[in-house]
């Protein structure tokens, strides 16, 4: 343990070192984020870096060739689920075992303190503030807006809510509103939006009136909507929604407030076996190259110097109001609870 | 004179059978108790408690998912057990043209997986977009006939993907029944019914009993059906419960832990239940020491309607869900075979299949694993249920209710406790394809053992008697006796045993490491991140040939180990 510390203290302050003679100069590498001290302490280590991601082989393998090519570091890349890498990162750490060095998820946050490094990398510079963990402990690598999404062919643009309390005059959508099962952060967004009376009793009313269908998947919910299973979704992922769009499907999304924006968040274990490749890898997820090429597949950037699919869109629901509501592992349990009780109670 | 008291097995046998067994067993057994009975603190258990037993038990609603579990688990085996014993009926007692297809096409039903099945089904009798009651709603006013978002069309999801288990276990039992008995009752007069009723079903009584405590427990363990169709439907059981307990921001292993304790209890309950009502199974054999041949039942007149018949079963219960994922396989949104839809027709579903990194990796492994996860199923349990049912211990339904137990055990508890024991234990072989394989056989043991059970108790004990008088000693009087005779047992095991292994998901994400993908976690992370239903449609489709080639050629197996019998 105390060696992890020191060598992730020695490369801490590598990259500190360096990230100030990079001020000195233009950078003109065609890796701005390839630092190369770390790169030969990383190589010293092995030059293996072990990834836990949720993002799907398809972005995943592609992604981390990049930086296969740029470092010559070899990646051990495993998927999982969000729920799926908690657990096993748990396990893992109670036998003392030392088996990842990278975690990409969109609940790294949520992972107890004693497994995430804190750490600095140098592109977190060029990141949103909010995308930032205030801990050190993680770094927004795609943000995800929410927002509800329609089947176009069950209801008009023009009939589309303006906003939550409008669903309560509509009981002509009874079980056709449809949400996924895990949308706690969208619940707490709400709440916290419109204060928690408030926000309770739009959502009493609303769940009175169009007793929405909890299903499981947020990308089931975008399928779903988009086949006319259900007419309306009250909160999905915006990306998702877009992707059935250009697959021809008849969905599209609307925008009420808030609009709750989390992240994909990049964090470095505290037990990391190789805590310098470690950090190398964790400062290219979040680059400009590396969110360029992440934005070909339609993920919404942390950052500005990184173009959007559709142009403008970023910019249109920085108009409205997101919230960014980072829920602990403690936090979530108690949301689930209040979500149970409101969503599942007619 | 007893068979135990000529020939005992050697304490070694039982000893090394224990052992073997209880390594495989004892470890995810244990970390089920372990975890439910400690404190929950977000990184593992932590001191003794009872909480997760108060959390998962002191409300009114755990009533209500017990209710909703029976009631789903015993019509699911209930309707299986009717469809399976039927086509098993066609195909090993009569003449009725079409067996072999038959055959084929039961497995082909099971080798689907099991969450393509329900997607496909709600795509077929959804009452918004199931294509079916589109079709229909012109004649009945405009009303969808049929709801899949019910208990009834749970059921009939599930029944409906796993009758060709019935089919697997009923089978051998049917192929293996002495036709004389019902011969000599139909020449004493007895009417067919009462024949059915007094000499035919209580011979089948073992076989029956254990496909139906399987079905049973395959029912209460389901998970796809429950999330998919369940859920919307607002019918919660105890695998939904415990999926949401294990996927929330910080996994509940001990709450999660705590109910999959009932399940246990529900199934080593049943095991008892099932000697008991099979305590005298030497009365049950039908295979004895007197020669005996089966001469298919002549149904005469009735050969094509029958045929008909099950082929109807079949159009339904497989044919509807292949059309479905068939045709969704060729679109990008969610089509309905003879609907308009809105993306184009494209073959873009199996390039992307094809092309997706690590896809041929992934079936190596899984067809590997597969392989090797049956024969030592197989292997176990043939021995196992010879111990058990042979040995004279009246302790061997402690034997019979360990290896059954892991079936009580929610996959994704069996796939963290594996993780947790061989990262514990001085092994070498987590991150590698072993600790997978250490895990399959672990879940697969009690399918093994319902098998080798039915069968062996159909083998009257007197032919290894006499083996035994003649000097045979036990290795010769099983290769000899024993296996020809139970063959198409064996395979229907390993056959069984290798799909469920191919297309395992729940414990394979807690163990996958580097390079060791199978395509259980590649189906699961195209359902969860791929953009299209019609991807994972045509990775099952693409699934479906290597398993029916597998399937062809072991059909091949067993016919020529049947004849040589």
């Amino acid at each position: 343990m105390r060696s992890i510390n020191f060598a992730l203290g020695v490369a801490m302050s590598a990259a500190c070192f360096v990230t100030s003679l990079n001020g000195l100069k233009a950078d003109t590498s065609p890796h701005p984020w390839l630092d190369p001290a770390l790169l030969q302490a990383a190589k010293a280590e092995g030059g293996e870096v072990i990834v836990y991601s949720t993002t799907n082989e398809e972005e995943g393998l592609p992604l981390w060739h990049i930086f296969e090519e740029a470092t010559g570091i070899k990646v051990q890349y495993v998927r999982a689920s969000d729920s799926q890498i908690l657990g096993r990162v748990t396990i893992e750490a109670r036998s003392g075992q030392k088996t990842w060095d990278v975690a990409q998820t969109a609940n790294v946050q949520k992972f107890p303190d004693a497994l995430l490094a804190a750490f600095e990398p140098t592109e977190a510079q060029h990141l949103f503030p909010e995308a930032r963990g205030s801990n050190k402990r993680w770094y927004g690598v795609y943000a995800n807006y929410n927002t509800p999404a329609y089947n176009t062919k069950a209801i008009k643009k023009e009939d589309v809510p303006h906003s939550l309390e409008d669903f309560a005059h509509h009981p002509e959508w009874a079980g056709k509103v449809v949400l996924d099962g895990t949308d706690h952060v969208w619940l707490a967004t709400v709440y916290r939006f419109y204060g928690e009376e408030k926000a309770r009793r739009i959502l009493k009313d609303l769940v009175a009136t169009v007793k929405p269908v909890v299903i499981d998947g947020h990308l089931a919910v975008a399928r779903a909507v988009g086949a006319g299973e259900y007419w309306i979704a009250l909160n999905n992922y915006l990306n998702l929604t877009l992707n059935q769009k250009m697959a021809h499907a008849n969905t599209d999304y609307f925008v009420v407030d808030p609009i709750p924006l989390f992240y994909g968040q990049v964090g470095v274990s505290a037990h990391a076996p190789h805590p310098t490749a470690a950090l190398l890898a964790a400062n290219f997820s979040i680059s400009q190259e590396a969110q360029e090429f992440l934005a070909k597949f339609g993920r919404f950037p942390t950052r500005d110097d990184v173009k959007t699919e559709p142009a403008g869109l970023v910019a249109e629901l920085n108009a409205h109001k997101p919230l960014t509501v980072l829920l602990s592992g403690e936090e979530d349990r108690v949301w689930q609870k209040e979500f149970k009780d409101l969503l599942l109670a007619h | 004179m007893r068979l135990s008291q000529i020939f005992k097995p050697s304490r070694a046998l039982v000893l090394l059978c224990a052992l073997v067994c209880s390594w495989f067993v004892i470890v995810p057994v244990g970390a089920l108790f372990f975890t439910a009975f400690t404190e929950d603190t977000g990184f593992g258990p932590g001191d003794f408690s009872f909480d997760n037993f108060v959390a998962a038990y002191a409300s009114w609603h755990i009533l209500i998912v017990f209710w909703n579990s029976f009631l789903f688990a015993s019509g699911t085996a209930l309707v299986t057990l009717l469809l399976g014993s039927a086509v098993a009926w066609a195909v090993e007692r009569t003449d009725a043209p079409g067996r072999d297809v038959f055959h084929a096409l039961a497995l082909l039903a099971f080798a689907l997986p099991g969450l393509l099945t329900t997607m496909a089904w709600m795509l077929t009798l959804s009452p918004n977009i199931g294509w079916v009651n589109t079709l229909l709603k012109p004649f009945f006013n405009g009303q969808a006939v049929f709801n899949i978002y019910s208990m009834g069309g749970m059921i009939w999801a599930l029944s409906s993907h796993y009758f060709p288990l019935a089919y697997l276990l009923m089978g051998p039992a049917l192929r293996m029944l002495d036709m004389r008995m019902e011969e000599a009752a139909a020449m004493s007069g007895a009417r067919w019914f009462s024949t059915l009723r007094h000499v035919t079903l209580p011979m089948l009584r073992p076989a029956l009993l254990s496909t139906l405590l399987l079905l049973f427990v395959r029912g209460m363990e389901s998970f796809d059906v429950p999330r998919l169709i369940g859920k919307p439907a607002r019918i919660e059981v105890l695998t939904t419960d415990i999926q949401m307990a294990t996927s929330g921001a910080r996994p509940e292993f001990g709450y999660a832990s705590a109910l999959g304790m009932s399940l246990l209890a529900i199934c080593v309950l049943a095991v008892y239940f099932y000697r008991r009502f099979t305590r005298d199974a030497h009365a049950y054999a039908t295979v004895t020491g007197k020669g005996y041949k089966p001469v298919p039942f002549q149904l005469g007149a009735w050969r094509w309607p029958v045929t008909a018949l099950i082929s109807l079963l079949f159009a339904i219960s497989l044919g509807l869900p292949l059309l479905t994922l068939l045709w969704q396989s060729f679109f990008r949104t969610i089509a309905t075979p003879f609907m308009p839809t809105a993306s184009p027709f494209s073959l873009s579903n199996y390039e992307f299949v094809m092309h997706y990194p690590i896809f041929l990796t992934a079936v190596r492994s899984s067809v590997v694993l597969g392989a090797l996860a049956a024969t030592f199923v197989v292997i176990i349990t043939a021995v196992a249920a010879w111990v058990v049912q042979r040995g004279g211990s009246r302790f061997g339904w402690m034997l019979d209710a360990l290896i059954f137990s892991p079936i009580a055990i929610p996959s994704v508890i069996v796939g963290a406790s594996v993780l947790f024991a061989y990262l514990m234990l001085p092994i070498g072989i987590y991150g590698t394809i072993w600790i997978l394989l250490v895990a399959y056989i672990t879940l697969y043991l009690p399918y093994g053992m319902r098998f080798a059970s039915g069968g062996l108790t159909q083998i009257h004990k007197e032919l290894e008697e006499a083996a035994s008088m003649a000097g045979a000693g036990a290795v010769r009087m099983f290769m000899r006796i024993l296996f020809p005779l139970l063959a198409p047992v064996f395979v229907s095991a390993w056959l069984y045993v290798f799909v469920l292994a191919v297309r395992e998901l729940s414990a394979s994400v807690f163990l996958i490491g580097p390079g060791t993908q199978v395509l259980g976690t590649i189906s699961l992370t195209m359902w969860e991140e791929g953009s299209s239903y019609g991807a994972v449609c045509a990775l099952g489709i693409i699934q479906i040939v290597p398993l029916l080639i597998i399937v062809g050629v072991l059909r091949w197996l067993e016919r020529h180990v049947s004849r040589a019998a």
